[in-house]
């Protein structure tokens, strides 16, 4: 029945049934909710915990949301940009590793491929903490959340445009950033 | 158009064509810059992080049980509701009882009735945290039961002017007043508070939780003030239209304890620039 119904209808679909939309939802929006935050959080456990709070409190809401108001990904994007804002406030700190931290990190039985892998993750992350806050957001609402640029371009008030050319501009910036430190 | 301009689009649609799983199309012809840029975004797309299968289960599971639990809340009246269904004259005996002993809970509050002998024993405390507080903050402990159902606190709140200009501090008191019949504390106080832009229904800034904790006796308000200079959390002043205050549910043990206002609160801010004539 539900599978039967528009995701409209679904969304709509509230007080009866909601465990089977919810779960719908969830199963499409965590991995892009748990990447949009891993690209702003190194500690993968954190990012975990922050990714829980982030369903947990669009659970709690999820009666009063309605898609007149908003969509679907634009409201949990917003829960998961203030959980994120509410973060970085109560630790005062901005999540980076070092090179050489992210090395120890890798386990000495991890094949070698893994670890090359790892690595190249973590000195992606040390290139964008390298980049201004709200070229980070952009591309971890690009690359994390895969929105498109209209939709991060409503969701930051910029244009269009502008979140494209900030894109294709930051993504060079780690493309050299990534060679040089390689 | 700039050449800029042309290859964020071209790099922009391929981008997108990528993160729907598709192949980029890339023109052999196009500058080395861009086919340079476009393969280190292959290179990001794989090296992007993907949530654990056991910490999608075991969450998938949690929150569905939380689900199931408020509906189960909500539609099973209970062996109460049950074994009274239909006997009015049951009934009108358990209401009687049930108001005898709100009455002497009062009574006894108050210190009217006491068992003889003991001295007053203050009441039990509700204590609640933030619906924001991470995973790794301290967990909260209350002291007695915790009623299932609410309302708790009723809020309300005000601002100084329906209308500002652009940059003009805009000065906000919240009220809290504890109905919950206990006394009701806030461990992370004041509670956040959200400045929405009705345009695009998303917050534009975001004030955090305080850090302090606040005990609200039954039947008292406490209220607090907050001034937001029109800057939104990247800094920059926010647009001219019509905003409203939104408070974040506080938590209690994993209920949530609802700050809707009672009244919503709402202001513009006019277009211009900012230091012009106040209104």
């Amino acid at each position: 029945m539900i599978i039967l119904l528009t995701r409209a209808e679904i969304i709509e679909k509230l007080g009866t049934g909601a465990g089977e939309v919810f779960a719908e939802l969830y199963v499409e929006y965590l991995p892009k909710v748990y990447r949009f935050i891993s690209y702003r959080i190194t500690d993968s456990q954190l990012a975990e915990d922050l990714t829980s709070i982030v369903f947990e409190k669009a659970l709690t809401k999820f009666k009063s949301y309605s898609s007149d108001k908003a969509k679907f990904s634009t409201w949990i994007f917003t829960i998961a940009r203030n959980t994120l804002i509410d973060h970085y406030r109560v630790n005062k700190r901005e999540q980076t590793v070092k090179l050489e931290d992210a090395v120890n990190l890798v386990s000495p039985d991890s094949p070698e491929d893994e670890s090359d892998r790892t690595e190249e993750m973590a000195l992606l992350k040390t290139c964008l903490a390298e980049l201004s806050h709200s070229e980070q957001e952009i591309i971890s609402l690009k690359f994390g959340a895969e929105m498109t640029n209209r939709q991060i371009a409503t969701t930051l008030s910029l244009s269009e445009s502008n979140v494209g050319i900030i894109i294709y501009r930051a993504v060079r910036k780690l493309r050299d950033g990534f060679k040089v430190r390689q | 158009m700039t050449r800029e301009y042309e290859e964020s689009r071209i790099f922009s649609e391929n981008l997108d064509r990528l993160l729907a799983g598709k192949e980029m199309k890339i023109d052999p012809a196009s500058g080395v810059e861009l086919i340079s840029a476009m393969d280190f975004a292959k290179k990001m797309t794989a090296l992007r992080s993907e949530p654990s299968p056991q910490f999608q289960a075991n969450l998938k599971a949690r929150l569905l049980q939380q689900l199931r639990d408020k509906e189960s809340l909500q539609e099973d009246p209970g062996w109460f509701g049950k074994l009274f269904r239909g006997q009015r004259l049951w009934l009108t005996a358990v209401v009687c009882a049930a108001l005898l002993i709100v009455v002497g809970s009062v009574l006894w509050r108050t210190g009217v009735i006491s068992p003889p002998g003991s001295s007053y024993v203050a009441p039990p405390v509700i204590t609640s945290t933030t619906a924001t507080t991470t995973a790794t903050a301290t967990t909260t402990t209350t002291t007695a039961t915790v009623p299932t159902t609410g309302p708790y606190l009723l809020a309300d709140a005000s601002v100084d002017k329906p209308v500002y200009q652009p940059g003009e501090t805009v000065n906000i008191q919240v009220n809290l007043t504890n109905v919950s019949g206990r006394p009701f504390t806030i461990t992370q106080y004041p509670p956040i508070l959200s400045l929405m832009s009705s345009d695009t229904k998303q917050a534009v800034y975001t004030f955090t939780a305080g850090q302090m904790s606040q005990t609200i006796p039954p039947g008292q308000k406490t209220s607090f003030t907050l001034s937001w200079n029109q800057a939104d959390s990247k800094g920059s002043l926010v647009k001219d239209g019509n905003y409203y205050i939104e408070l974040e549910d506080l938590d209690l043990q994993g209920k949530a304890v609802k700050l809707d206002l009672q009244k919503p609160v709402e202001f513009d801010i006019l277009a211009g620039q900012p230091g012009g004539k106040t209104y």
